[in-house]
């Protein structure tokens, strides 16, 4: 083969092994800012500051989630916030779980399936106080 | 002949392979082949050689920088969703300190006929180990990986702990809020400091 086409083909195939590693970083990239994980961390981060306020004010307080949290399910437990797609098992080891600490004489519980938003609840009861996830 | 091979051979033994070696001998099997477009044989074959090697070399060095932009673009992205997901300890503190001055179960005054609470005024009586355990107690699910506190009335000079405060001079933030502390015969003002210790270097939540 002529030298010369020898070095072009040469740059070419240099060329596009440059753009092949440019295209793999930017679609891992893109994979990595919208994963799934950074949402269910958001969430969960949210939700327990919800309740670390909620535990820190005096009375009785409903407040909404501000998020779309469709194709999600949340389990909200006595020190613990879980958020998993729907169809996850708990066993898979996708679930995001975040804990909190809740006075004593405090109780927490509350599923949302699937619904597009979620409201938290603070009320008193005679003996304790219950935060709950009930739908708006 | 002889006086090219010697002066080849001077040049370096990388320069003289195998390969050019044989075209060489090739060459030497008579003296009426050995012309000027063997010679330019030679020359290329050489040219071609330093070609093949310098393109090896170039790119064992490419291959050695691609790795390392790769690992540094994985170190990057790492930082980045790290940041995504993030919040600013002074943000889960004030969060969380919220209780210490406005629930009844933790030390706001709650008046014991009407039970009103009022946020911001913090009853002498209840600022105790006791009613901080009750308040903000993290041993269940292993303390060292969460928020710790401790709480200063300064003009008062009381001080609390939480139950995994690690170190007095360990401090990663500190809260300063304004309030009143209810004593026997009334309100005295005071500054409640909240040192705020996060997770022990080395675990993770």
């Amino acid at each position: 083969m002529n030298k010369k086409a020898n070095s072009t083909i040469m740059i070419i195939f240099e060329v596009l092994t440059l753009l092949a590693i440019a295209y793999m970083m930017i679609t891992v990239g893109l994979v990595y800012g919208s994963s799934d994980t950074v949402f269910k961390v958001n969430t969960a981060e949210e939700i327990r500051m919800m309740v670390d306020t909620l535990a820190g004010i005096p009375g009785e307080a409903k407040v909404q989630f501000p998020h779309n949290v469709s194709g999600y399910n949340l389990k909200l437990e006595k020190g613990t916030i879980a958020v998993f797609k729907v169809g996850e098992e708990e066993s898979s080891g996708k679930w995001v779980t975040r804990n909190f600490f809740l006075p004593a004489g405090f109780d927490a519980k509350g599923i949302s399936r699937n619904e597009t938003t979620f409201c938290l609840e603070k009320e008193r009861l005679q003996t304790k106080v219950m935060i709950k996830m009930v739908s708006c | 002949m002889t006086e090219l091979l010697k002066g080849i051979n001077k040049k370096g033994p990388s320069l003289f392979s195998s390969h050019s070696l044989r075209k060489l001998q090739i060459s030497k099997k008579g003296p009426s082949s050995f012309s000027s477009h063997s010679l330019r044989k030679l020359q290329i074959s050489k040219k071609g050689q330093f070609d093949v090697a310098r393109k090896t070399i170039f790119w064992m060095l490419a291959g050695v920088m691609i790795t390392i932009v790769i690992f540094v673009f994985a170190l990057i992205l790492g930082g980045h969703k790290a940041n995504l997901m993030s919040v600013p300890l002074d943000v889960k503190a004030e969060l969380i300190s919220l209780r210490f001055t406005n629930s009844p179960e933790c030390f706001a005054y709650q008046d014991n006929v009407s039970k009103v609470v009022f946020p911001g005024i913090i009853d002498l009586e209840k600022f105790n180990k006791t009613t901080l355990e009750r308040c903000y107690s993290t041993e269940g699910i292993g303390g060292i990986k969460t928020l710790n506190f401790r709480l200063e009335l300064q003009n008062t000079n009381l001080k609390l702990l939480t139950d995994n405060y690690y170190s007095a001079d360990v401090t990663d933030s500190t809260i300063f809020k304004e309030v009143l502390v209810k004593y026997e015969n009334g309100l005295e003002k005071d500054t409640l400091a909240i040192y705020v210790q996060e997770k022990i270097k080395g675990y993770e939540q």
